[in-house]
């Protein structure tokens, strides 16, 4: 039997782990992958949690190195453009839970996006963390924050409205592994 | 070597080392939360993730547990038998 506070720390976070995850890889199968990786290490490193940041956005910063991590392991394991991921079937999925075409379009738009980006936008939007706590949780200023959310904001609201999206920042599909903000998380496991 | 402007330790506040950007705060409040559903929808985890998610977790735990105590077995077989075929030592008798 699981022990119960393990079980409420998967029932309370799972999911918002899941959105960082799939945000960053758009890979449902990784990013599952990634939610029981977080959660093993958050669980294994919770006697080091300190509390000075909220457990919510300790939890969302190893999932977003960890998402990190999975994707960097992705880009050296590919091969060939048959080995990546087709990104098409998240968006398949998207269509027939949501029923929309924007969301379809807003997809490939995230996938144009690099990964610092698509955590931002994904922390912002969906989990409602404020700026100051993203800056925490990805460990870049404020500023950088403040204008990769603009600059994201902007290319995926041009593709919800069809308006086709900017030239992304960074394109996805680079063989080669990118450079990073940050290579460890600084309280994270 | 010059310091880094926008290096940040945890505790600071990040607002004291950003500053204000009126421009960019007004355009980021014009566009809050417009695209907050269409996201939420495409980020929908499929259904039962969490239990799977327990499930994984749970084997995961159990494997290094059961693996931790059979190391721990093995180096007290181990450090037993030492002891056992080890020369005893006479303590300087005759």
């Amino acid at each position: 039997v699981l022990d119960r506070q393990l079980r409420t720390l998967i029932d309370d976070h799972a999911e918002a782990v899941y959105r960082v995850a799939y945000g960053v890889l758009r890979d449902r199968g990784l990013a599952e992958d990634v939610v029981q990786e977080t959660m093993v290490k958050a669980w294994e490193a919770l006697d080091d949690f300190r509390g000075d940041a909220s457990l919510r956005t300790w939890i969302l910063r190893i999932a977003h190195n960890t998402s990190v991590s999975a994707l960097r392991r992705r880009r050296d394991l590919a091969t060939a453009p048959e080995d990546l991921p087709d990104v098409a079937t998240g968006d398949e999925t998207a269509r027939r839970a949501a029923g929309r075409e924007g969301v379809v379009a807003l997809g490939r738009a995230l996938d144009g996006l690099d990964e610092l980006s698509r955590s931002v936008v994904v922390l912002r939007e969906v989990e409602g963390l404020s700026y100051a706590q993203i800056a925490d949780a990805l460990d870049v200023p404020l500023a950088t924050v403040k204008t990769r959310l603009l600059r994201a904001r902007r290319v995926l609201q041009a593709a919800v409205e069809g308006d086709g999206a900017p030239h992304p920042p960074e394109p996805r599909r680079s063989r080669r592994p990118q450079p990073h903000h940050q290579e460890e998380p600084p309280h994270g496991p | 070597m010059a310091p880094d402007p926008h290096h940040r330790s945890h505790g600071d506040p990040p607002e004291a080392l950003d500053p204000p950007d009126p421009a960019l705060d007004d355009e980021l409040r014009a566009t809050e939360g417009a695209l907050a559903e269409d996201l939420r929808a495409l980020l929908t985890p499929g259904a039962g993730m969490g239990r799977r998610t327990a499930d994984s977790v749970d084997r995961t735990l159990r494997a290094r547990s059961t693996g931790a105590t059979a190391l721990e077995l093995l180096g007290t077989g181990w450090r037993t038998l030492s002891l056992l075929v080890s020369p005893v030592d006479e303590g300087g008798r005759p």
